[in-house]
């Protein structure tokens, strides 16, 4: 891959950035994520009154001395999420336009290094055709982290994928342990959101990164144009169109992309999932420290 | 009034080529521009978006290119200019008649002529434009071609052309003997078209036009019944030591065996004092109409091959009927034809004049050796050939302990001796003088030596003496001065000092060459053969060049005297060189004398134009009169609708474009 945004001093950045996942969630032992449960944690949370068989060390005989009952001093709990990054890997990720490939794999990459750095549990899928990869298994630690995006640049971006297949297939997503994200240009055929509601279902906390390049936003052609789509396997696949672009036809090609992402962004809404959508020409600094940021995601 | 549409400039045409180029286009404009992308996936959500295309919109492009095409069409019709013609009718008859005065409408036939009858026809013609209330002009159309009457309309003036037509009808002159000049006659016409566009000619002539331009009616003239035998040329030349007579004659308008008979007046004198005898012998052809036979005389030789030519004739001169010189040659045909004027025929020429030239030079050593200088004895060796069909030079070497004749002699040549006294009765050629002979004007001064030097020539006018002559070209390397007085013209100059004047008045005629042929590069130059044939043509030109002219050709006249007297001219000839034009066929004699003696006289014969002997003559086209404005006729532009319709048709295209790309 030509282009790549992953090095040290990128990475450098993220370390003051941490994810900002729900509280509600269960996860595991361990961990930094602070949640609703009552644990170990030297952070008062609230009273109870004593009951049979609770450790009687933790009653607050202050309380007793005011009251003459008996109250428990309860603390806040500290867990350890796993992070699922799905990755689109379809051809009209970069197969022509490698840039585009290059900034998915960052943002992908950026969210998994925040979440090694909170001790959460961290796994990357890569999404081709109907079933999802996951080469690295489950990334604890930077180390495993570092050598897993190593190999990131060797990516190959192609073939179509089927993005609800791909979630459904994974025999490990999970049950309110944590986030998924799904980076991905959403340009598909396939029902997306039957995989958002697939893992609501399972209490995930799910992040939709749209990943667009400029010239898919505004493209800049037009007359008479045969479009070779990057998914197509020859000249007569359906997908390709022969027409001719007039102003008219770009006007309509604004409005659909923007009805796309408005739908986008009122379906997630409703589900309490995050979604932003990105242009490639936008410094991916500005999607950390200012999308993710303004979404709630990192804190 | 009539109305019709007509192109002004029919080759703006040219420009729908443009809708040709159009189609081009269309046929070979770029294909689909292939452009490869990430995913055509909104593009394909975007057709939903797209507003549907009314039904028109298929018909678009067919309007497109409707209107590029009809905008081009539109371009070369404003290139073409198209416009409504107008013309106004003609309101009154203006007329006018050319009658035909060539040579060939002397043509009779029961005692009228042609002339005669196209006359007649004038006349009547004049009565009725007159009765109309028209005007007519008559042009009579020669070889110089002039109005009899021009543009006449007003009562006075239609009594006197018709009395100059009526004059006409008894006038044996009125009609010429030479050619008509159409060219000249249409610029006429043009002088009345000019004032009166709708101006009607009517050209009687006995000449069949094939193509006819609008706007000229030919009247012919001819009847059946003429019919010509003509002597179209004839020519004698010297071959074998005696004279070949070429005799060409036609028929026409009938099939005739024709007799040439022949004389010859004074044929082979012993001297110049004897008359010669008078021969006569005759031939006869039969002439298929309209072709050329030609006659030869000649004495017949052993080796000499007959052409099989059913078009020439060959007549054997037997050993009394050839003849090596002559005064005259008549040739005629005795044939009651409807046009004599061409019946006859004259040569002249075949005796030539003596020239006696006396050459006298210090070279001269012996009585019995030939040549006291070979530069001079061969110039004039050169030029006596060179002059064989005018002169017949004498040339008389002075040989040592031999005094120069002073008289006697036509031309003088003293090299380097000069005589103490000149003739005079001779043109004098001073070639390298020693001393001035008394009354030459001559003071002759020092000898200039240059040594090995070459001084060249300077000119220092110009001169007929210094014709195809480049005065650089000759050097000397010694000459002597000589202070000519002012009857001479300094013609060439070496070092500001005079090398060759002449002198050419009545009292005197001489030449000067200052310079030594030994001291200069001269002889080895062609200008050394120009000098002296310069020389020659200067003091003795030809008077006439040739012996038969045609009617209204310009005949070139020179003089070695002061005058030529002319037959039939009241007037002698005084200033030379000038040009005569005859315009009556038949023989002339010039009289001539030279200042010192008088001359010989000079035979000419005034043919009419062979092409008039041709009395039923077709040409291929007869040329008409420009017409520069036709007055009267007025256009309506059409340039202007045109324009409209073209900015109209590139708005609507615009427009086009502009709901294509929405």
């Amino acid at each position: 891959m030509k282009f790549s945004y992953l090095n040290d001093a990128f990475f450098s950045r993220l370390e003051t950035l941490s994810l900002n996942l729900r509280s509600n969630l269960a996860g595991y032992f361990g961990g930094k994520h602070l949640v609703k449960t009552y644990g170990q944690t030297v952070e008062f949370a609230d009273f109870r009154e004593y009951q049979l068989g609770d450790d009687i060390r933790r009653i607050d005989w202050n309380l007793f001395s005011r009251f003459e009952k008996y109250f428990l001093r309860l603390f806040t709990d500290e867990r350890q999420m796993q992070v699922q990054v799905f990755l689109d890997c379809s051809a009209s990720m970069g197969k022509d336009n490698p840039e585009k490939g290059a900034y998915a794999i960052a943002t992908a990459a950026a969210l998994g290094f925040l979440a090694v750095q909170n001790m959460d549990k961290l796994s990357f899928h890569f999404m081709r055709e109907n079933a999802s990869e996951n080469p690295f298994g489950t990334i604890v630690g930077k180390n495993a982290f570092f050598r897993a995006i190593g190999t990131f640049e060797n990516l190959e971006l192609g073939e179509d994928s089927d993005i609800a297949a791909c979630i459904a297939s994974c025999p490990d997503t999970g049950e309110n342990n944590g986030l998924t994200v799904i980076v991905s240009d959403f340009f598909t055929e396939s029902n997306w959101k039957k995989a958002v509601d697939y893992l609501c279902y399972k209490k995930r906390q799910v992040l939709l990164i749209q990943v667009l390049a400029p010239e898919e936003i505004d493209p800049t052609y037009d007359g008479r144009v045969h479009l070779i789509d990057s998914e197509s396997v020859d000249e007569a696949d359906p997908k390709n169109m022969k027409f001719r672009i007039t102003p008219g036809l770009q006007k309509a090609y604004e409005m659909a992309l923007n009805d796309m992402r408005q739908d986008m962004q009122t379906f997630c809404t409703k589900r309490g999932v995050g979604f932003i959508s990105v242009a490639t020409n936008t410094p991916i600094e500005r999607v950390l420290f200012g999308e993710l940021l303004k979404g709630g995601i990192m804190s | 009034m009539i109305t019709y549409f007509d192109l002004l400039v029919p080759l703006g045409l040219l420009g729908l080529l443009g809708v040709l180029a159009l189609i081009i286009i269309y046929i070979i404009r770029p294909n689909y521009q292939v452009k490869h992308v990430s995913s055509t996936f909104v593009w394909k959500l975007s057709l939903r978006y797209r507003r549907k295309r009314p039904p028109t919109s298929k018909l678009r492009n067919i309007l497109i290119f409707l209107c590029q095409v009809l905008a081009l069409t539109s371009i070369a019709g404003i290139l073409a200019m198209p416009a409504i013609v107008h013309e106004n009718e003609i309101i009154a008859d203006d007329v006018i008649a050319i009658i035909d005065t060539s040579a060939s409408m002397n043509t009779l036939n029961e005692g009228e002529s042609r002339f005669q009858r196209a006359v007649d026809e004038v006349i009547q013609l004049s009565d009725s434009v007159f009765s109309q209330g028209g005007s007519m002009s008559v042009i009579m159309a020669d070889d110089t071609p002039s109005f009899l009457g021009r543009r006449v309309s007003t009562a006075a003036a239609r009594l006197e052309l018709s009395n100059a037509l009526d004059e006409l009808l008894y006038d044996d002159m009125g009609c010429a003997y030479g050619s008509c000049n159409i060219d000249a006659t249409m610029e006429l016409c043009e002088e009345v078209l000019s004032e009166n566009p709708s101006t009607k000619i009517y050209f009687y002539t006995d000449t069949t036009y094939l193509y006819v331009p609008e706007g000229i009616e030919v009247v012919p003239i001819t009847n059946q019944n003429e019919w010509n035998a003509a002597i179209l040329n004839a020519t004698a030349t010297l071959e074998d030591g005696y004279y070949v007579l070429t005799v060409e004659v036609a028929t026409y308008g009938q099939d005739i065996e024709l007799e040439l008979n022949v004389q010859v007046t004074g044929a082979n004198p012993i001297d110049m004092e004897d008359v010669g005898t008078e021969i006569e012998f005759s031939d006869a052809v039969f002439c298929n109409r309209d072709t050329t036979k030609t006659f030869v005389f000649r004495q017949f030789t052993a080796d000499m091959i007959i052409p099989d030519d059913e078009n020439l004739r060959y007549y054997d001169l037997g050993l009394t009927q050839r003849f090596y010189s002559f005064s005259d040659i008549t040739i005629s045909i005795n044939e009651m034809d409807s046009f004599r004027e061409d019946n006859n025929f004259y040569i002249y020429g075949g005796r030539k004049e003596p020239i006696k030239i006396q050459y006298s030079s210090s070279m001269s050593t012996a009585p019995d050796v030939p040549g006291p200088n070979p530069f001079v004895n061969n110039i004039l060796g050169t030029l006596k050939k060179s002059f064989n069909d005018r002169y017949d030079f004498q040339v008389t070497e002075v040989r040592q302990g031999t005094e120069p004749a002073l008289q006697g002699f036509d031309f003088y040549i003293f090299e380097h001796n000069m005589p103490q006294t000149l003739p005079n009765d001779g043109v004098i050629l001073l070639f390298d003088p020693d001393i001035a002979p008394k009354g030459s004007g001559l003071t002759v001064g020092v000898e200039r030596n240059y040594q090995t030097r070459q001084m060249p020539f300077s000119e220092e006018m110009a001169h007929p003496m210094l014709e195809h002559i480049v005065a650089d070209n000759i050097t000397v390397s010694r000459f002597r001065t000589i202070r000519p007085d002012a009857n001479y013209e300094i013609l060439l100059t070496c070092d500001t000092s005079p090398v060759v004047m002449v002198s050419k008045s009545e009292i005197t005629q001489i030449a000067v060459f200052a310079f030594s042929v030994h001291n200069s590069n001269i002889s080895r130059t062609p200008e050394w053969l120009f000098l002296w044939h310069n020389l020659f043509e200067y003091y003795l030109p030809a008077t006439v060049t040739g012996n038969a002219f045609e009617v209204g050709e310009e005949i070139a006249l020179n003089s070695r005297g002061p005058q030529l007297i002319i037959d039939g001219e009241e007037e002698p000839i005084t200033e030379f060189p000038t040009t005569i034009t005859k315009h009556i066929p038949g023989p002339y004699r010039i009289q001539q004398s030279s200042y010192f003696k008088d001359l010989p006289n000079i035979d000419i014969f005034i043919k009419v134009p062979a092409r008039e002997s041709n009395i039923f003559r077709v040409e291929d086209s007869l040329k008409g009169p420009f017409k520069e404005v036709v007055k009267g006729t007025t256009f309506d532009d059409l340039m202007v609708y045109l324009a409209a319709a073209l900015v109209a048709l590139l708005f609507l295209e615009w427009w086009l474009q502009s709901r294509e790309n929405k």
